[in-house]
């Protein structure tokens, strides 16, 4: 079995390498660089989902030395975030023209290589490196395209960014000092010595650390703009891969390594506040980029609620949701970069007869509005579904109230969308689709019907994610026995 | 203690500087501030007073009197990130008063809710 730390290095030594060459040659090491890890990924799934893979690095064991957790979810997000990025390097090549390129391409594999990286470490410190690493790729990818609304997203990010890293610094040394341990697994068996006040500071922390990157509402004023300014390929992949890592990071400190059951009620009404504000705020939005923000922002909110909850229905459509958004989100994202690119026009009214353009695009967009609102057979119908049902079951009714509420508003904001793709007639011209932006929409637009009319072929996944998040027991055997 | 206080002080004023100043650089040199003392704090949880490098083949050096070493590694991590944050941070603000001319963050609000 090929060993998984390559998912790591081999980007790092490829991000380097990029920035040496010129030409075609960039885009096929970075096309190349996603592939192989693509591949790596897919052939390491099927083994780290029923037992989870330790990466001794460089030999020393465990709760010495730094150790890579390849768990089911991790590997899952590692599949995605390589996917995503495959699909979105191939976006790239017809889409961002801004140099220098290769600069772009490296940070582009940077930003992707610290998602990576925080989905599969076992190390509290190891996280914090990677999230730097991830956040600082992000800021200047943010704030790449030099106009106005780039640079004054990417500072925002900045300084929101940073200020919420050097809070989880704090928190990972406050874990340090009370269990001498920087290992995940060997924090969560030690944590009882840790003092309950410090405990409870130390979830605050995280909670604004990570809450930032997992775009959390009162937190999260930084994600529309950055979704909105950032060049059209790096919004597809903040939205769909970069926060969920950040929601695996929080959930993997405060539930594996901090085993903290009795935040549950708090957590989940924050879910439903970023859940109902998003919602709420994508209704009178007139900007494309800047509506999808807030509806993704508005899913993350319904995914971090349904983990709060933690029956295992919930998380188990949580975890479906989360590859289920990835695919939407990166959808309608790429989508909307190639209608403004072509229309030159951010309003939502450059929707405007796309229905009589561009049947792909049309039909994809319109799939990926009805995905995201739940509508059976597509994908985003099951997760749903699983995830009110494991609310429904762990006692938590008033939130389901309030969820199926925001989902009546999202039906208005998504079918009046549609409406204009199909029912508004403009004279703008849209050029012939190119085959970078075919491609991506294609793949996804399958995947998203295989998900649907096949949903069992996530059983394994899900049954082994829901054991590697619910399960900490697991988690420190994992580590330690085998 | 004094390094408990000096760094809380320090983190204060760095989030003081944050919250109410307008000007942009003024807000980055509140974030430096902030890392500062995040990174005396992470040092000083872990002094030992008159202690020293925890070298195991002195027989005359008790641990009472080791320092603990990794969190002066940790710091050194954090400085690194430090100075890549606040470098890209100078960048962007110099591409904002280029594209603006100005640098009153009070100014800068095209991207509201």
């Amino acid at each position: 079995m090929v060993s998984p730390i390559l998912l790591i290095a081999l980007p790092l030594f490829f991000a380097f390498l990029i920035p040496l060459f010129k030409g075609a040659v960039k885009s096929i090491i970075l096309i190349l660089a996603f592939l192989i890890n693509l591949t790596i990924s897919i052939l390491i799934f099927p083994y780290a989902i029923h037992k989870a893979i330790i990466v001794k690095i460089a030999n020393f064991l465990p709760p010495v030395g730094i150790n890579l957790f390849v768990g089911p979810v991790g590997i899952t997000l590692s599949i995605l975030i390589s996917g995503i990025g495959l699909l979105g390097a191939i976006y790239l090549l017809k889409m961002e023209k801004t140099p220098p390129l290769n600069r772009f391409y490296a940070l582009y594999l940077l930003m992707l290589l610290g998602a990576t990286g925080m989905s599969l470490t076992g190390d509290i410190f190891n996280m914090f490196v990677f999230l730097e690493i991830t956040t600082i790729s992000a800021y200047g990818l943010t704030s790449y395209s030099k106009n106005e609304i780039g640079l004054e997203a990417g500072m925002k990010y900045l300084l929101i960014g940073s200020l919420g890293a050097n809070l989880v610094l704090v928190g990972v040394i406050l874990l340090y000092t009370t269990t001498g341990s920087l290992n995940m697994a060997d924090i969560a068996m030690r944590i009882n010595l840790v003092p309950k006040a410090v405990l409870t500071f130390a979830f605050i922390l995280f909670f604004v650390g990570f809450g930032i990157e997992a775009e959390l509402f009162p937190l999260n004023g930084w994600a529309p703009d950055a979704l909105e300014g950032a060049p059209h390929s790096i919004s597809i992949l903040l939205s769909s891969v970069i926060s969920k890592v950040g929601l695996y990071a929080f959930f993997r400190f405060i539930i594996t390594v901090m085993g903290l059951t009795n935040v549950k009620d708090i957590l989940i009404w924050f879910g439903i506040a970023t859940l109902f504000i998003g919602e709420l705020a994508a209704l009178r939005q007139k900007s494309l980029k800047r509506l999808l923000a807030y509806s993704s922002i508005a899913q993350l909110g319904f995914i971090f609620s349904a983990i709060s909850v933690g029956t295992s229905l919930a998380v188990r459509g949580a975890l479906f949701h989360i590859v289920n958004h990835a695919l939407l989100s990166g959808m309608m994202f790429l989508i909307a970069g190639s209608i403004i690119k072509d229309t030159n026009n951010w309003n939502i009214e450059s929707l405007r007869g796309l229905g009589s353009k561009s049947r792909t695009l049309a039909f994809a967009f319109t799939i990926g509005a009805l995905g995201t609102l739940g509508f059976p057979p597509l994908n985003g119908f099951w997760s749903k579904f699983m995830m009110i049902l494991g609310m429904m079951k762990g006692k938590a009714i008033i939130p389901v109230y309030f969820i199926l509420f925001a989902s009546l508003i999202e039906a208005v904001y998504y079918l009046r969308l549609v409406y204009i793709v199909y029912f508004s007639k403009s004279e703008q011209s849209i050029n012939r689709m190119p085959f970078a932006v075919a491609f991506p929409v294609i793949v996804v637009l399958i995947l998203i019907f295989l998900l649907g009319f096949f949903p069992s072929l996530m059983n394994g996944m899900l049954t082994g994610g829901v054991k590697d998040v619910l399960n900490r027991s697991w988690y420190i055997m994992s580590v330690f026995g085998g | 203690m004094i390094f408990y206080i000096g760094s809380g002080l320090l983190i204060g004023i760095g989030l003081y500087g944050m919250l109410y100043k307008r000007n942009l650089i003024k807000i980055i040199i509140g974030l430096d501030f902030i890392e500062t003392g995040v990174n005396i704090l992470i040092i000083s949880l872990c002094y030992v007073k008159g202690g020293t490098a925890p070298i195991f083949s002195l027989p005359s050096l008790k641990p009472s009197q080791m320092v603990d070493p990794l969190p002066q590694a940790l710091v050194l991590t954090a400085i690194v990130i430090g100075v890549a944050v606040l470098a890209m941070a100078l960048s962007i603000v110099v591409r904002i008063y280029d594209k603006r001319k100005t640098m009153d963050i009070s100014k800068l609000k095209r991207l509201k809710w």
